[in-house]
């Protein structure tokens, strides 16, 4: 029984990507008609919400989760009641827009902001796929595809063309990316729009995204699959945003960089502790020494500490050199965290300069006298006294 | 901080993961031993927390797509079958709790349900055929702790019933689906099951005066329907049969 698997993959290729119908932009205050599938989706993403609300890596700050709310309102301008903003505590460079007008942003996309502009520019993005119901034609294309997808291969491994039938599936899901990819466009285009029409600078995404970028080449390891990536290349973007800015003949944008540095600023510490836990110090040190090399006189000495830090635990050839150097430089500079003294106490007592690395130390305590690690320091402190 | 990811294994992920390989249907049952190794037996009143419900449809192509009103609908008729057969069995029974939705992150009742659910998937994945545990062997030996005191102070009861469903149902698109995956396996020679609805039920009853998880049951099969109330009847039979009334 010999079949033409060629012939039947031809034929079913060509219905390959069934269309769909595309879907009229949400109006403000418009909600799913009862029993539809959106309407199923906002169900789930309703379910989804409530659990948020309850989890315990919310960031509950209500002064933060005003001011970002703030921005998003405006962007989002007359779709402003349609949304409920959340601030999640993530290290990675994120944010997420869910079909019933749940916004996600994670802490380690404020963390790499330098200003409001690039803030709005990220938030009117996320908007743009609520407004456009990117969500829902994305399910509706899944589902199709899917569909498809499963009776294509089927028949294809019946007639004796296994292999086909699994091609059809790479192909299936890497059309999918592309819609992905396509409704992220969308959503750069209308989020730069959204975000200049409200006065921001329209060259914050360039710089956004020149850093992004310089982030992604400082990663050895980890790097996307362009085929299957559900963004496009951040290059591509890049190219996208500076031309649309440059399109835009604006001059003078506001940045809100006062606003949002101060917005932030409680909480840079723990959130470059954060960065640190992602175990990923190529691209930590290229994010710590960007935004220090913007950071305000008062901040040096955090992001110098926490640059120390991402060598420290890096730990290559010539890195202990390196941080031992900045927790050098940290203590020198106006309002240095505690752990500063404490690993140039340390770096100190390893090099035997016994004298100054009690004095370090010393100074450790006095400012942390409750911190964990206390009694070690106390221990090695205690050492130094008695044979300095 | 960074323990709180997002990604915590939920029941949902564990289950995901092997179920699939079971057979058609699953069932497994277990009862706490007292000292000398007897069965314990149920010693007081019993509370049915509000279950973890959701029902979905399978699409043609195997998504599952969620159903609202077939998932409340579940959400009434399954507790209802519960306190039918608690009452049947004699059994003291403290109305119902639900679960506020507005409960703040650090409130014990909403920790202690989202301790029953991880201690839930240690049961379900270490009380098995290959798996068991060798400080715990076959013995259900299991507990939430003496914080579940909250929840006995909220309730009046002496045991908590959690359970937790998923339920989904074949589209018309995916019954035909199966059906050519049949054919399709049969012109080869074969037999092909692509699978339509499930049903996915997990279930611990503990002791609010001490913590002990005393009975423990995972099922699973491809029919049962919580749609309506004969179906989640059904369902509460095969599911909670192996309670120590």
């Amino acid at each position: 029984m010999r079949r033409r698997p060629a012939l039947l993959l031809a034929v079913l290729l060509a219905l390959a990507a069934p269309a769909v119908p595309s879907v009229e932009p949400a109006l403000p205050g418009q909600r799913p008609p009862a029993g539809s599938d959106e309407d199923e989706l906002w169900y789930a993403m309703d379910r989804a919400e409530a659990e948020l609300r309850q989890h315990p890596g919310l960031v509950r700050d209500p002064a933060l989760n005003a001011y970002v709310r703030g921005v998003a309102c405006r962007v989002a301008a007359d779709h402003c009641g349609d949304m409920r903003v959340y601030i999640v505590e993530q290290p990675w460079f994120n944010a997420s827009m869910s079909p019933n007008g749940m916004m996600i942003v994670w802490t380690g996309a404020l963390l790499r902001f330098q200003d409001e502009a690039e803030l709005a520019l990220v938030l009117g993005h996320e908007f743009a796929h609520f407004r456009q119901r990117h969500s829902i034609q994305q399910w509706r294309r899944a589902k199709r595809s899917s569909a498809f997808l499963g009776s294509f291969g089927l028949l294809a491994w019946g007639g004796g063309a296994g292999a086909a039938g699994y091609l059809a599936n790479i192909v299936g899901a890497a059309s999918l990316y592309q819609f992905s990819r396509d409704a992220e466009r969308e959503a750069d285009r209308i989020g730069f729009a959204v975000a200049t029409e409200q006065g921001y600078d329209a060259h914050a995404g360039a710089r956004l995204w020149q850093r992004m970028k310089d982030e992604e080449d400082a990663r050895r390891y980890g790097k996307p699959v362009p085929v299957f990536a559900s963004h496009p290349r951040t290059a591509e973007r890049l190219e996208d945003v500076r031309s649309a800015a440059g399109a835009s003949g604006q001059v003078g944008g506001e940045s809100g960089r006062e606003a949002y540095r101060a917005a932030v600023r409680p909480f840079l510490a723990h959130w470059l502790e954060l960065e640190l836990s992602r175990r990923m110090y190529d691209s930590s040190v290229r994010v710590i020494t960007d935004l220090r090399a913007l950071a305000e006189p008062e901040l040096q000495a955090t992001y110098a500490f926490y640059e120390g830090e991402a060598y420290r635990r890096r730990g290559g050839e010539g890195d202990l050199a390196r941080a031992h150097a900045l927790y050098a430089e940290a203590v020198t500079l106006p309002d240095p965290p505690a752990a500063a003294h404490r690993e140039h106490g340390l770096a100190l007592r390893a090099q035997g300069e016994r004298a100054a690395a009690a004095a370090a130390l010393g100074r450790y305590l006095a400012l942390a006298p409750e911190a964990e690690d206390a009694a070690f320091v106390r221990q090695y402190l205690a050492e130094l006294e008695t044979h300095p | 901080m960074a323990r709180n990811r997002l990604s915590r294994i939920h029941l949902a992920w564990a289950l995901a993961l092997w179920l699939p390989l079971q057979a058609m249907a699953y069932d497994q049952n277990r009862v706490a031993t007292d000292d000398a190794g007897r069965p314990l037996r149920i010693q007081g009143s019993v509370v049915v927390v509000e279950p973890d419900i959701e029902l979905t449809e399978v699409t043609a192509g195997g998504l599952q797509e969620p159903r609202r009103e077939w998932s409340e609908a579940a959400r009434r008729h399954f507790p209802a079958a519960v306190a039918r057969l608690l009452d049947e069995g004699g059994t003291a029974r403290r109305p119902d709790f639900d679960l506020p939705d507005d409960l703040p992150p650090d409130s014990r009742l909403g920790q202690v349900v989202r301790l029953n659910e991880a201690v839930a998937t240690s049961i379900a994945v270490y009380t098995r055929t290959g798996s068991y545990l060798a400080t715990k062997d076959r013995r259900l030996d299991w507990t939430l702790g003496p914080g579940v005191g909250t929840l006995r102070e909220a309730t009046g009861a002496d045991y908590a019933l959690f359970t937790y469903i998923r339920d989904s149902y074949a589209s018309s698109g995916r019954k035909a689906m199966r059906v050519l995956g049949f054919l399709a396996g049969a012109a080869m020679g074969g037999y092909v099951d692509i699978g339509g609805g499930q049903q996915v039920g997990v279930a611990t009853l503990v002791d609010l005066r001490t913590g002990q998880v005393v009975w423990f049951n995972l099922m699973s099969n491809q029919s049962g329907d919580l749609r309506d109330p004969e179906g989640a009847a059904q369902t509460v039979d095969e599911m909670l049969s192996g309670l120590p009334l």
